[in-house]
């Protein structure tokens, strides 16, 4: 690991903090020198001028926000969204209500990638050889490699990430006709590819099924984090928080199990939850197809031999024998539920393992029930092709090859600074290397013509996001710099070539709307359909059905006794999980992703090595330990409870050495794969080196030390309280009872619903402009978010029980930090908000000290004026930015909140319930943040604070937050888990 | 002369002027612009509300549209200027300079008359939804040639209505007073 000063993206943090020995001349001079300064600065008033338009912009009236929908793709999923934009200028991203499925959600990833847009590291203009080039030049250059290239009859290598869009695609097949030596390789380092294998193997296709997490009753996850990392995470975190949350009191509740080497947000809301290598996956799916077959009477699907499933009985197995009783129910719960029933394996479970899963949903009868309607998945290559792809380069076969938004310098396991990589041996022997991309990234400075393309926000495109909705995507800001779509740049190559093509990407996708989309023989007129299109964000259609696909018996079979031979490793298995924030690496130089913690390990900065702590302990290793692996960097390691023994974690996407934010933080994991895909890597020994480095956490304690600050139930806990409302008996206070008028603002989180994934930190931060401290300020515990996810273990820490439990400010009515503040900065509204005057505060930080639940946040530095100039242009211009030496905290979105009374005044009547959504509360996937008038009876957070199962933080200090928590429920199996 | 004498005849007067005088020209020079009343910059166009507003009887709303909609009452776009512009007056000087900057599509660039600090979030909607007129705050601009600040834009300026509001709204307006919390204008 490099040092932290280095890897800062704030680079003038450091120095100023310094209480280096400052002599009292020097300190004389100074305030000479500032009184100086200070008059100087007085002179030169603020005068600055208004600007007005010169035309009247029909949808901008200044000062009012403009909303736009559009999409926003990740892998191999495509998330609706609404921009918001002041004055065209996009400054928040949420979900698109417009859209069936989502229904308002968006990924966290969309809200973040916003810092993508104004990211200074962003390239500018068209690199010829490392000299900046107009972009005639430059695609005059690209299209005379391509025809060069196909002269020769020489490969032509057009790699990208998955393709979505079905325009994009008609685009490629486009040039592909042009040039007949294009060949199209998508691909994308962090997919599941033993899912597509296995697939491919039994069913001869490879599906996109849409997982109805809200029907399913019994879920197994095989290390599948489908809640944080298993592609379409917003949409299972949605269903299966809806499953989570009995509306009042007992009620059904789906039961998850899950199965897993390291600890996931997955696991840590599993009910009944099986720490176990990753190697043994496909041996307990086997067992469990075999069980459900013999004890469920459930068939086996044609051609599979019940002998090839004899090896699995779960009793015979050593990695099931400890947890019988818990198999047994898993057992009878997946027979009971049936075709509501889900089985699920990640990227680090074997082929066999997802054959198994595959096997399993065929026989319980899933298709239908639990999943709907399965699209084909857009193509990707696997990593073999990818791999027979850099041989072909090796080998001088290819002419050209075009990197489009994929950065495989980095995410490749051969490739690595060092001068002997396959990866640079490859790229010697391509003349022609071409980048199309954002940023100035590691496979950029590998190409010698670079084409900076647009953000998402400035691009148009369509996805098919699911089987009944179209989404397009439309830019909200013209490009900030000299760039081009991807596509633009392809098209405007045809036009090079003589090829008739649409002259702009927007008219080519609008003509193949015209041609293929919009309905025929509707009367409506296209520019009509497409403006309402445009206007939802996308257009719903009936779903093609799709044939049913065979299972391939004998497939089945080979899987089975692939199983049965396969031989266990006795050294650790290393899985490589994809990074909940940074993802694949892709968003590495986005600070505010770097700065949320991990919702389980809740280290930011940097990926750890986790491992159980009975190894931690057979090594005498504590957190921030270094340990070498064998080969590769020296890693920090981090103590995970619950981690199986044996297993070691390491999540992807860290450690890469381009870009001003992502350079030097944590480890490249993808240099431990053992090729590209695979997701497991056998280490033999890990080795202390005896040094220490200090983690970046953001909490340091794992526990509750035995209060009662976030509560956890089992199902059958939960039934024997009182099944009513609870009227919460008010303590006596010294203090006088608060002047109140209008409405009484309080929130409701359900802790049962919340998964933990950290949406609402990133929508908070977004909305709040809140600084980007760095790892040196986290390490002194001086991160600034306003909401933060607390997670607490329980219980016995090799198997835990987990809660997380999102942490805003409480807005008290009897604060302790308004009664502590000399100068009245903080004090108490009419509407029970706690306010915090800016330029009253002094800085005395008592108000943070009396604050018992610490969220009270100190600019100890000026971070703001740290943040890039561009960075600053995705500031909420409703919110006031603070300087340094000033107190802050959560404010519920007062500027939310202002705004709806405006609106609601101007249209002459009450405020709604659900007139006010705070930032945290409109981003959490999982609906578990419900925020209104708490005086009003029937509002819905009134509702649901007098729920039983409600109750305040450190209720017994009589602080009466206006935020009340339900207690978390589990629904475990009855004899294995109490 | 007595070294004591001396003191207090000499060294104490002048030396209290020196210090006074001092504070009040550090005050002075530092004083933030909206705490002075009567500041009136030259404008780019010699634009005079006294035609417009006063003569012409143009509401105010016409132009500043956004006081309605928005927390900001907005200068308008050049194109407002143009909708009577483009065929009256356009014999005038300033007016010809007016419809030059719009077909150049170059915005006038206003000298910033009302400023406030950055965290204070002032918004024009309730105050001309509670039907104070615009005069109360920015003066009478219709008998303006050129315009000047008439509100010192300080914080106790604010709260003096907040607190007792009758004098500004209309008599038969309910509004007896704003409200007087933090949040109200900061966040």
């Amino acid at each position: 690991m490099d040092e932290p000063e280095q890897i800062v993206g704030l680079p003038v943090l450091g120095a100023s903090d310094e209480a280096d020995g400052l002599s009292r001349r020097r300190f004389l001079a100074l305030l000479g020198a500032s009184a100086a300064l200070a008059t100087g600065a007085g002179c030169t008033r603020n005068r600055a001028a208004i600007v007005p338009y010169t035309k009247k912009q029909d949808e901008i009236v200044p000062g009012v926000a403009n909303y736009y929908a559009s999409s926003f793709q990740e892998g191999e999923v495509a998330y609706p969204v609404l921009v918001k934009a002041r004055e065209g200028r996009p400054i928040h991203v949420e979900g698109n209500a417009e859209h069936p499925l989502y229904q308002g959600k968006t990924s966290f990833h969309a809200t973040a990638d916003l810092l993508g847009l104004y990211d200074p590291d962003r390239l500018r203009a068209p690199l010829i050889d490392g000299r900046p080039a107009t972009w005639k030049a430059a695609t005059q250059q690209l299209a005379r490699a391509l025809q060069d290239a196909a002269k020769q009859g020489k490969g032509i290598a057009l790699v990208t990430p998955a393709v979505l869009s079905p325009t994009r695609q008609a685009l490629i097949a486009r040039l592909a006709e042009a040039l007949p030596s294009v060949r199209h390789i998508p691909w994308e380092p962090a997919a599941d590819h033993h899912d597509r294998q296995a697939q491919r193997e039994l069913l001869g296709e490879i599906r996109r099924p849409q997982f109805r997490f809200d029907r399913a009753q019994t879920i197994v996850a095989l290390d599948a984090d489908f809640l944080g990392t298993l592609g379409d995470a917003v949409f299972a975190i949605a269903g299966f928080s809806s499953m989570r949350r009995p509306a009042y009191f007992v009620g059904p509740m789906n039961r998850l199990y899950v199965f897993e080497g390291g600890m996931s947000l997955t696991g840590s809301r599993a009910d009944v939850r099986i720490a176990i290598r990753p190697s043994a996956l496909a041996r307990i799916a086997f067992g469990l197809v075999r069980a459900v077959h013999l004890q469920g009477g459930r068939a086996l699907p044609e051609g599979l031999a019940p002998s090839a499933l004899e090896p699995f009985a779960l009793h015979g197995l050593p990695e099931a024998r400890p947890f019988a009783a818990k198999f047994a129910t898993l057992v009878k719960d997946l027979c009971a539920a049936g075709d509501r029933s889900l089985v699920l394996a990640g990227p680090a479970a074997s082929v066999e393992a997802h054959a198994a899963c595959l096997i399993l949903n065929r026989m319980l009868g899933v298709q239908g029930a639990v999943t709907d309607h399965a699209p084909i998945a857009p193509a990707l290559s696997t990593p073999d092709e990818f791999k027979t792809l850099l041989d072909q380069m090796v080998a001088g076969q290819f002419a050209v090859t075009v990197f489009w938004d994929v950065n495989p310098a980095y995410d490749l396991p051969q490739s690595d600074d060092g001068d002997s990589s396959a990866w640079r041996a490859a790229m010697a022997k391509v003349p022609w290397r071409v980048r199309l991309g954002l940023h100035r990234d590691e496979t950029a400075s590998t190409c010698n013509l670079v084409l900076p393309t647009n953000h998402w926000l400035e691009s148009w495109n369509d996805f098919e996001t699911s089987g009944d909705a179209l989404t397009l995507q439309q830019p909200v800001v013209a490009p900030l710099y000299e760039t081009l779509q991807g596509d633009e740049v392809f098209l405007r190559c045809l036009a090079e070539m003589g090829r008739p093509v649409a002259k702009t990407y927007v008219d080519f996708l609008k003509q193949r709307w015209q041609e293929e989309v919009a309905p025929k023989e509707s009367p409506i007129p296209f520019a009509r359909f497409w403006n309402t299109c445009l206007h939802d964000g996308l257009f719903r259609r009936r779903p093609e059905p799709l044939s049913a696909c065979r299972l391939d018996g004998e497939a089945c079979t080979r899987a089975a006794t692939r199983t049965a031979r396969a031989s266990s490793s006795a050294g650790f298995e290393l899985v490589l999980a994809t990074d909940p924030r940074v993802y694949d690496g892709r968003y590495a130089n986005n600070g505010w992703l770097q700065e949320l913690p991990d919702p389980i390990g809740r280290t930011s900065w940097g990926n750890p090595l986790s491992l159980s702590p009975a190894d931690a302990d057979r090594l005498h290793l504590k957190n921030g330990d270094m340990v070498s692996l064998g080969h590769g960097p020296a890693l920090p390691i981090l103590r995970q409870p619950g981690q199986a023994e044996g297993v070691l974690r390491l999540t992807l996407g860290h450690g890469r050495w381009q870009g001003s934010v992502a350079t030097g933080v944590g480890t490249r994991a993808w240099a431990f794969a053992p090729a590209p895909g695979m997701r497991v890597a056998p280490i033999e020994a890990v080795t202390p080196t005896g040094d220490c480095q200090d983690l970046c956490l953001a909490q340091h304690h794992d526990t509750k030390d035995g209060r009662d600050i976030a509560r956890l139930w089992s199902l059958a806990e939960y039934a024997r309280k009182p099944q009513q409302e609870i009227e919460r008996e008010k303590l006596p206070s010294l203090y006088d009872k608060l002047e109140q008028k209008g409405p009484r603002w309080g929130m409701a989180i359900d802790l049962s619903s919340c998964v933990g994934c950290g949406a609402c930190v990133v929508a908070c931060q977004s909305e709040n402009n809140i600084p980007v401290v760095g790892p040196e300020q986290v390490r002194k515990g001086r991160v600034m978010h306003w909401m933060r996810v607390d997670r607490y273990y329980e219980g016995d820490l090799a198997s835990p029980r987990v809660i997380n439990q999102p942490m805003p400010c409480q807005h008290c009515e009897n604060a302790p930090c308004e009664s502590v503040c000399p100068v009245q900065a903080t004090n108490h509204g009419p509407d029970g908000i706690n306010q915090m005057a800016y330029n009253r505060c002094v800085g005395t930080r008592y108000c943070a000290n009396n604050c018992p639940y610490k969220v009270r946040r100190f600019n100890f530095l000026d971070f703001t004026r740290a943040t890039p100039a561009s960075i600053q242009l995705a500031f909420n211009p409703e919110v006031t930015v603070r300087p340094r030496g000033v107190m802050e905290k959560c404010t519920f979105c007062v500027q939310r909140i202002r705004n709806a009374e405006q609106v609601a005044e101007r249209e002459r009547r009450d405020l709604k319930d659900a007139d006010v959504v705070p930032a945290c509360a409109s981003a959490c996937p999982a609906s578990a943040i419900v925020f209104g008038d708490i005086s009003n009876p029937e509002s819905r957070v009134s509702k649901l604070s007098r729920s039983n199962r409600g109750f305040h933080v450190l209720e017994e200090l009589n602080t009466q937050p206006a935020v009340t928590y339900l207690a978390a429920l589990k629904n475990p199996s009855g004899e294995g888990e109490r | 002369m007595h070294p004591q004498d001396r003191f207090w005849r000499i060294v104490l007067p002048i030396g209290t002027i020196a210090v006074l005088s001092t504070l009040l020209a550090v005050g002075y020079a530092t004083e933030p612009d909206r705490f002075v009343r009567g500041y009136s910059p030259i404008q780019p166009i010699a634009f005079s509300h006294r035609l417009h507003a006063g003569d012409n009887h143009i509401p105010c709303l016409y132009c500043h549209t956004g006081a309605e909609r928005s927390r900001h009452a907005g200068v308008p776009a050049g194109q407002t200027c143009m909708n009577c512009h483009a065929v009256t007056r356009t014999d005038k000087p300033e007016v010809q300079r007016v419809a030059a900057a719009f077909r150049a599509d170059q915005p006038i660039l206003w000298q910033r008359i009302y400023s406030l600090p950055d965290h204070v979030y002032f918004d024009h909607r309730p105050h001309v939804g509670a039907a104070i007129a615009c005069q109360t705050c920015h003066g009478e601009v219709q008998t303006m040639e050129q315009v000047s600040r008439e509100m010192l834009m300080r914080m106790g300026k604010c709260l003096s209505c907040h607190r007792d509001a009758h004098e500004v709204v209309p008599a038969s307006s309910k509004i007896t007073q704003g409200p007087t919390n933090c949040f109200a204008c900061h966040r």
